[in-house]
């Protein structure tokens, strides 16, 4: 933000960010999601595919049981989480329409695999 | 808590409705999405270079090196040395940044962030504190992701300044490496709208190389005809 501009007032500045907040800052939170839960053990997710409803936003449960710290990763759920060692975290996915989403855990990509079947 | 974000933000809105004008800084810069990971850290470099026209704007490029770590679940820290052709010497101004993730990635209807930014100019008592509101909303592919901020700027010799900007981006996700966007910038004097790129690149043990690229174009005849900006993010565990 370093200084390049001199000042000059516009009020369609503020009226165009107030519409955008308007549209977007109705954060009501969804009650009585459902929930579903998901453990990392050895580097492996438990259960590895994991069906959930279609069009339903769900609320999945990650306990990382390993020592170490995992990352949950999905391009096609657009989440990145990291979970450390021994922890648990909320990760908030959907409403998904029906299909196949890929995840994994990006510190042992190879070995850490999982899929999210929404129906 | 969470509840109280609209009445948080219409109490911002009524100060920056108030405000003599917008920011004076470059727009330009980068859109800021919510998000914090524990554990993280961040190695970035940013690259703003301006297309003057007849405005007679003497500053050409501006660059930032900066360094970020998360230090908890929610806060991530980022300290800048600044560069910018306006100044004589090779760092002209440090910033310090806190973001902080207010709600949890797809928990309500849009998420989340807060930042503070404190910016201060080596060569003079000039110095900038901002705080900014970061809101994302994902809508199947698309997520767009404003940041708005209400800036006060102490110009040194008693003289204060009240302004604000919005920074805004309407991304599609095509594929990891390449994601287009279309961004808008609105500071004090300016007005622009342009397309951008953005992707990330992984590597072994969760490293990442993350990229944009943009070019924005003035909406108006006070603000720059062209504005390109690039950046390179390096993360890291």
């Amino acid at each position: 933000m370093i200084r390049v501009m001199p000042c000059k007032s516009n009020k369609l500045h503020t009226l165009f960010l107030l519409s955008l907040l308007m549209i977007m800052g109705s954060s009501a939170a969804y009650a009585g999601k459902p929930v579903f839960e998901l453990q990392i053990r050895n580097h492996l997710f438990e259960p590895s595919t994991l069906s959930i409803p279609a069009n339903t936003k769900i609320k999945l449960l990650v306990h990382n049981t390993d020592k170490t710290p995992e990352e949950f990763e999905s391009y096609e759920l657009n989440r990145e989480k990291v979970i450390l060692g021994g922890q648990k975290a909320v990760i908030f996915i959907g409403p998904l329409p029906p299909g196949k989403y890929p995840f994994f855990g990006e510190f042992n990509p190879k070995t850490a695999q999982g899929e999210i079947i929404a129906e | 808590m969470r509840r109280k974000h609209p009445v948080f933000f219409i109490s911002l809105l009524g100060l920056t409705a108030s405000s003599q004008g917008f920011a004076d800084g470059l727009a330009v810069d980068r859109v800021y999405e919510p998000y914090v990971n524990p554990l993280e850290k961040e190695l970035e470099y940013r690259r703003v270079e301006v297309n003057r026209s007849e405005s007679g704007r003497q500053r050409d490029s501006i660059q930032k090196l900066g360094f970020a770590a998360a230090v908890s679940d929610r806060l991530a820290l980022e300290a800048y040395i600044i560069d910018d052709d306006l100044g004589e010497k090779t760092i002209d101004a440090f910033e310090l940044e806190a973001r902080y993730q207010l709600t949890e990635q797809g928990e309500y209807s849009a998420d989340w962030g807060l930042m503070l930014e404190y910016e201060k100019q080596r060569e003079n008592k000039e110095t900038e504190l901002a705080a900014t509101v970061i809101i994302a909303k994902q809508i199947k592919r698309f997520t767009t992701t404003v940041n708005a901020s209400l800036i006060y700027e102490n110009l040194g010799n008693d003289k204060v300044e009240w302004d604000s900007q919005l920074n805004a981006q309407l991304r599609y996700m095509y594929h990891p490496h390449l994601e287009p966007a279309i961004e808008f910038y609105a500071g004090e004097d300016y007005r622009g709208i342009g397309p951008a790129a953005m992707g990330t690149i992984r590597f072994s043990n969760a490293n990442s190389l993350h990229w944009q690229l943009g070019s924005i174009f003035g909406l108006d005849q006070d603000s720059e005809d062209v504005v390109i900006r690039f950046l390179l993010e390096y993360e890291f565990y």
